[in-house]
């Protein structure tokens, strides 16, 4: 043991004795590659004499005798005095190891700093501290006892020696990780400026530099001589000369080396370090393009400079976060939440932020009262809907207590010109929506400068076209819109009302009711199957009563524009109605809906769709039904709806025969009708065909309907068989 | 006895036992200090985020989205490709393809003959932006729209490309854009869903849309799409049967409230709460309804807009202006679709009658909500599920061809809520096969809306089935440059 002391106290003092010569004569020495390598193992091995320090100096705090602790009794049997010298002999190793690696670790850092090139002041700081630290060790150790003998001086000198390495270990960091590593976090992120204020340097250049590069090139070491803390250390440039040719990027020492691959060894910020964003490596590339200009301001540069472009995107990102920021404070919650109800909407404009929006609905439940109730809210409101309610001029006084209000929209509400007035004491209000409302160009022209409005909006309004223009060159910043106007002259034709009573078959009576959803509409009809017009044919104005088979056609009128196409609607009137229906012959499978009672359900069917369940459809077996009644009728006309789809080989019948009799077993023919096919071009729809016949007496009616057998020669499948299909069977 | 000595040799006493625990506990505190909301519940929803409040102040309060269910095709409408004019008829080069999957309704087809726009294209608005000639009136607005001409999916199919576009995710499920916007923005009128549905449909080959679209998935069932459908009745079972006045109504609804109310204090089942407030929307929405699908009076102008088709209900031209109308009555989500896009053959003359269906409207869209100030607070979006191929499809002839569909590349548009107008946003490549420039994915897409609306899309979640779903899933990326 003693041996290895002996070893490491001659060490020790040679070790301090080298690093005073190194700090001593560190200018005029060159250090070999060789020892680059131990230099830079500084920042390694500085951890050892840091808690080996700490340590030690730790022990002349624990008060004599302590050591009778827990583990005391494990080596009971050595002597007491031999365990006491025991310790203090380890005690004495400990500061001996500690004064090397703190020596060691100064003389490491020594080299490590001749490696660079010019000092910078926190490297300064850290070095003397480094060799302050070493010689406190050295001390510590070789004169323990000395101190020890004056017990009151030990623990300040502890005291003092552990200050010096918490102070030059943050100097180290600050080297390592960059100025304020540490209480970065707790400072917050540096605000960024206004693009319209924003200096090009001091606002957008620097911080980059700051965050990416001055850790190195900067105040507290100088990398390749070359300083970014501020304008004149960038201009300087470094050891290999100008750092950037404005205007000429391409040729510019700083691009070159930002661009260069992470592999390279020039390429900076080097691999380990944080790196450029691309956000970062494009402003600094268009900055020196644009001139690399410094003091000047951001917006004295031209309007479609890229760095200009650039930088203002970068000093606010878009989108997100783009928060507008108030100053007044937000309002209490609850109260915000008492106010809201199922007619006034109440909500931030988003999280953390205490301006709200207001929304109001419902046209019969507004009243002033319901402006009233938001005034507890005045300094937060910026945002007040009341379109298209009932808010009268003198409302708007209530609404001008709201100070900080920056959007209104007024639409359709029964303002006018002199409410506006009252409207002149909100010096914050931006947008303003006035269409619909009954305000004048004059009332704007004595409002307009009163405020400070972005954007206007007055369509619907009686401002006429060579007002808007004499306005909008009076208040030039003002974006005016005053929507569509349309071509005046312009006619077009409007909608055709609407049959609102289905089309069918109805018993005895049925009110024909019809209706166009635009105001101002006339609709004219007619019952005989004529074309209705403007002038001779009936305006409908109350459902019509109707008690017979009629086709009712009618069309929209209203003065300038033209009438609507027609519409057509068929009802027709039933009799009887058979008490149950047998299918004679089977419809094709796939058109054979289940139940008979759908031919007598009143609906004539939808011709459009021709597989929804409801049609019987016929194409090789011709249609056969018996119709029964329990009670016996008098009959003389049986009427069957069909449909007609050229396209769909859907074709009228050839032939509808109609057979009668009290007894399904003795029928007699009572009547029959043929259909002339349809030419080409006739549309989809339906078709009623009705066979008449003498007044007779039945229990029973047997219809016979005969598909067309071939179709037509024009058609694309002619000579193909056609379909018949039936939706239903009206008798009278 | 043994046992005894046992529980010695464990030596643990109550007092020690209690002592450790204590420290074990503070260790678990003082580290739980770096957990943020960890005991202030709002783990249970998601850290930070509120129902019905944004991250941000959003630029869009509402979106209106006019989709094109079908997809029509972006080469006869916003992609103008001179150069598969040129080569009409010619195969398409393989490098082109690059072995690229087709739908199984042309991988079999012997050659793949290119085919150009039958319609002329021209430029429009000061942009200069190529408009097809069957957009008329689009063209005239075409300046406030942004175009975006490198939209990419990954299905190639109607229901897996519709249902992703809808709702994130392919399979179906999940709650619907719609109903992400409803669950994270709340409603703004509560008078009125805040999530509107409505139908139309054109005379072209169709495909149909189906109410998994505008479900709420896992989300709450409020947050479900509600349909609007054009008959008498626009809202299924919200009219009062025949013979009950509103009085009747009345009395009903407070009676089962009553009886609602005492099972909510047996209970406290906060879903039994939830229903009382629903009976009472749906009785509040009996008159809010019937006032907004009134459209007598609405002006001349705003008729001529639109065109007169507007006033037949269950037309595209008027849902559109009935959702001018919801908007503006604070709907947070109108959800259009327009049927009958899918032209695999007789393209020129189906997509003719399409665009007559939607040109106008959509474009008088833009133009009413300019007019009332409210197109920078609504985001309108235009688009189909995919693209359609630059190949035609079955039998070709220039004047009567088909398009495959096409997933690679497609054309959409948006308008106001923030979003730059009189832009155009990527780039096809001259066969408009492959996207060369600014690729936009459906995830990118549903990001870049949810931060119009004011959410940061990675933080809009919700927590089923033990874990976290977002609309975008885990990908996703806002596409800021189309931004203001």
């Amino acid at each position: 043991m003693q041996k290895v002391k002996k070893i490491g106290n001659g060490i020790l003092f040679g070790g301090i004795i080298f690093l005073l010569f190194l700090v001593a004569f560190e200018r005029f020495i060159e250090i070999p590659s060789w020892l680059a390598v131990a230099g830079r193992m500084h920042p390694m091995f500085l951890h050892f004499p840091i808690v080996l320090l700490l340590i030690s100096f730790f022990t002349v705090w624990i008060p004599a005798g302590s050591d009778t602790g827990a583990g005391a009794g494990a080596d009971a049997d050595a002597g007491e005095d031999t365990g006491a010298d025991k310790k203090n002999e380890w005690l004495d190793l400990l500061r001996l190891v500690a004064a090397l690696s703190a020596v060691v670790a100064a003389v490491m850092g020594m080299l490590l700093s001749l490696e660079g090139d010019k000092a910078g002041e926190t490297l300064v700081w850290h070095k003397w501290g480094g060799v302050l630290v070493a010689v406190f060790g050295f001390l510590f150790y070789s004169c323990y006892d000395l101190l020890l003998k004056k017990a009151m001086w030990v623990r300040p000198f502890t005291i003092i020696a552990t200050i010096t390495i918490i102070v030059t270990g943050h100097w180290g960091a600050d080297l390592t990780h960059g100025e304020n590593f540490v209480l970065a976090p707790i400072r917050g992120e540096e605000k960024l400026a206004a693009p319209e204020e924003a200096v090009i340097f001091a606002d957008i250049i620097q911080p980059i530099l700051k965050r990416k590069c001055v850790s190195c090139h900067g105040g507290s070491s100088l990398k390749g001589r070359l300083s970014l803390k501020d304008v004149e250390g960038m201009l300087d440039g470094g050891k290999s000369g100008a750092l950037f040719l404005p205007g000429q990027p391409e040729a510019s020492l700083l691009i070159k080396r930002i661009h260069l691959p992470l592999e390279d060894k020039k390429r900076m910020p080097p691999a380990n370090k944080p790196q450029l964003t691309e956000t970062e490596a494009a402003l600094l590339y268009a900055w020196i393009r644009s001139g690399a200009g410094t003091d000047a301001k951001l917006f004295s540069l031209p309007e479609k400079d890229s760095f200009r472009v650039l930088a203002s995107a970068f000093l606010s990102p878009a989108g997100e976060q783009s928060m507008p920021s108030y100053d007044f404070e937000a309002a209490d919650e609850e109260k915000i939440a008492s106010l809201n109800n199922n007619y006034r909407g109440i909500v931030p404009l988003g999280k953390n932020s205490p301006a709200l929006s207001v929304n109001l609905y419902g046209k019969n439940v507004y009243n002033a009262k319901a402006l009233e109730e938001i005034l507890p809210l005045k300094k937060q409101i910026v945002e007040l809907n009341l379109a298209r309610l009932p808010v009268k001029d003198e409302d708007l006084k209530i609404v001008r207590q709201l100070e900080n209000l920056r959007k209104l929209n007024l639409n359709y509400t029964s303002v006018t010109s002199k409410g506006l007035e009252h409207l002149g004491g909100l010096p914050h209000l931006q947008e303003l929506a006035l269409s619909g409302t009954g305000i004048t160009s004059a009332a704007l022209e004595k409002l307009l400068p009163a405020l400070s409005i972005s954007s206007l909006y007055v369509w619907d309004t009686k401002i006429d076209s060579s007002q808007l223009q004499s306005l909008q060159k009076k208040f030039a910043k003002v974006y005016i819109e005053s929507g569509f106007t349309g071509d005046k002259g312009e006619i077009i034709a409007l909608s055709p009302p609407v049959i609102k009573t289905p089309a069918g078959v109805f018993d005895k009576s049925i009110a024909l009711e019809m209706k166009h959803p635009f105001g101002g509409v006339e609709i004219r009809y007619t019952l005989d199957g004529s074309q209705p017009d403007s002038i001779s044919s009936p305006v409908y104005s109350a459902p019509l009563t109707i008690d017979s088979n009629v086709t009712v056609i009618a069309k929209a009128f209203k003065p300038g524009w033209y009438g609507s196409k027609t519409v057509r609607s068929s009802f027709i009137r039933r009799g009887v109605t058979p008490d149950s229906i047998i299918l004679a012959s089977s419809p094709d499978p796939k058109y054979a809906p289940t139940s008979t009672a759908l031919l007598t359900d009143g609906q004539l069917g939808d011709f459009a769709n021709y597989a929804n369940g409801e049609w019987f459809g016929y194409q090789k077996n011709e249609a056969a039904y018996y119709l029964l009644f329990n009670q016996p009728v008098t009959v003389q006309s049986v009427l069957l709806s069909m449909m007609q789809n050229l396209r769909g080989h859907i074709f009228p019948p050839m032939k509808i025969e109609v057979w009668g009799g009290m007894d399904k077993d003795q029928l007699k023919p009572f009547g029959k009708v043929t259909h002339a096919t349809p030419a080409k071009d006739e549309p989809s729809r339906l078709i009623q065909d009705r066979v008449h016949f003498a007044p007779a007496e039945v229990q029973c009616i047997k219809l016979v309907v005969q598909p067309l057998r071939s179709l037509p020669r024009w058609h694309d499948a002619k000579g193909k068989p056609g379909w018949a299909f039936i939706s239903e069977i009206v008798v009278n | 006895m043994e046992n005894e000595l046992l529980q010695h040799g464990l030596n643990i006493s109550r007092r020690k036992f209690l002592s450790r625990l204590s420290i074990g506990l503070g260790s678990v505190a003082l580290g739980s200090l770096l957990v943020p909301d960890l005991f202030s519940g709002a783990a249970e929803e998601e850290a930070g985020f509120m129902p019905g409040i944004p991250h941000f102040a959003p630029k869009a309060k509402r979106v209106i989205y006019l989709f094109q269910n079908g997809a029509p095709s972006q080469l006869e409408t916003f992609d103008y490709k001179p150069v598969l004019n040129k080569m009409m008829g010619q195969d398409l080069p393989e490098s082109i393809r690059n072995g690229q999957r087709l739908t199984g309704m042309t991988s079999g087809q012997k050659s793949f003959p290119l085919v150009g726009s039958y319609y002329k294209f021209n430029q429009h608005g000061e942009s200069g932006t190529w408009v097809s000639e069957i957009f008329p009136h689009m063209s005239k607005i075409v300046d406030d729209l942004c175009i975006i001409r490198s939209m990419h999916t990954e299905a190639i199919n109607h229901d897996p490309a519709l249902t992703f576009f809808q709702t994130g995710a392919q399979q179906g499920n999940r709650p619907s854009m719609g109903s992400w916007v409803s669950y994270g923005l709340g409603t703004e009128n509560k008078n009125l869903p805040a999530f509107c549905v409505l139908l139309s449909r054109g005379k072209g080959n169709g495909q149909g849309v189906y109410s998994k679209l505008w479900s709420n998935g896992f989300l709450d069932s409020i947050h479900q799409g509600v349909q609007f459908s054009s008959g008498e009745n626009p809202i299924l079972y919200l009219q009062d049967p025949a013979g009950m006045d509103r009085a009747a109504r009345r009395k009903m609804l407070d009676k089962v409230a009553e009886l609602n109310d005492i099972q909510l204090k047996h209970f406290g089942d906060p879903e039994i709460a939830a229903k009382i407030q629903q009976y009472e929307m749906a009785y509040r929405m009996q008159t809010a309804v019937p006032e907004i699908m009134d459209v007598s009076n609405e002006s001349d102008d705003i008729v001529k807009l639109y065109g007169s088709e507007c006033l037949v209900p269950g037309t595209f031209a008027a849902n559109c202006l009935l959702a001018r109308k919801l908007s503006e009555n604070g709907v947070r989500f109108i959800q259009l679709y327009h049927q009958g896009w899918d032209q695999h053959g007789n393209l020129p003359n189906e997509m003719r009658g399409q665009a007559k269906d939607v040109d106008q409207p959509s474009a008088a869209l833009i133009t009413d909500l300019k007019q009332r100030g409210l197109l920078d607070e609504t985001l309108v979006i235009w688009g189909g599920e995919f693209g359609r191929t630059n190949y035609c499809q079955g039998k070709f002839a220039e004047d009567n061809y088909g398009r495959d569909h096409h997933p690679r590349c497609f054309t959409i548009w948006m308008a106001g809520g923030g979003i730059k107008p009189g832009m155009v946003y990527g780039e096809t490549d001259e066969f408009g096969y492959n996207i060369v420039k600014n690729p936009v994915h459906v995830n990118d897409f549903h990001a870049t809306i949810l931060n119009q609306l004011g959410f940061d899309h990675e933080r809009l979640t919700y927590r089923f089935q033990g874990r976290r779903y977002r609309l975008t899933d885990v990908a996703g990326h806002v596409v800021r440059d189309i931004l203001t």
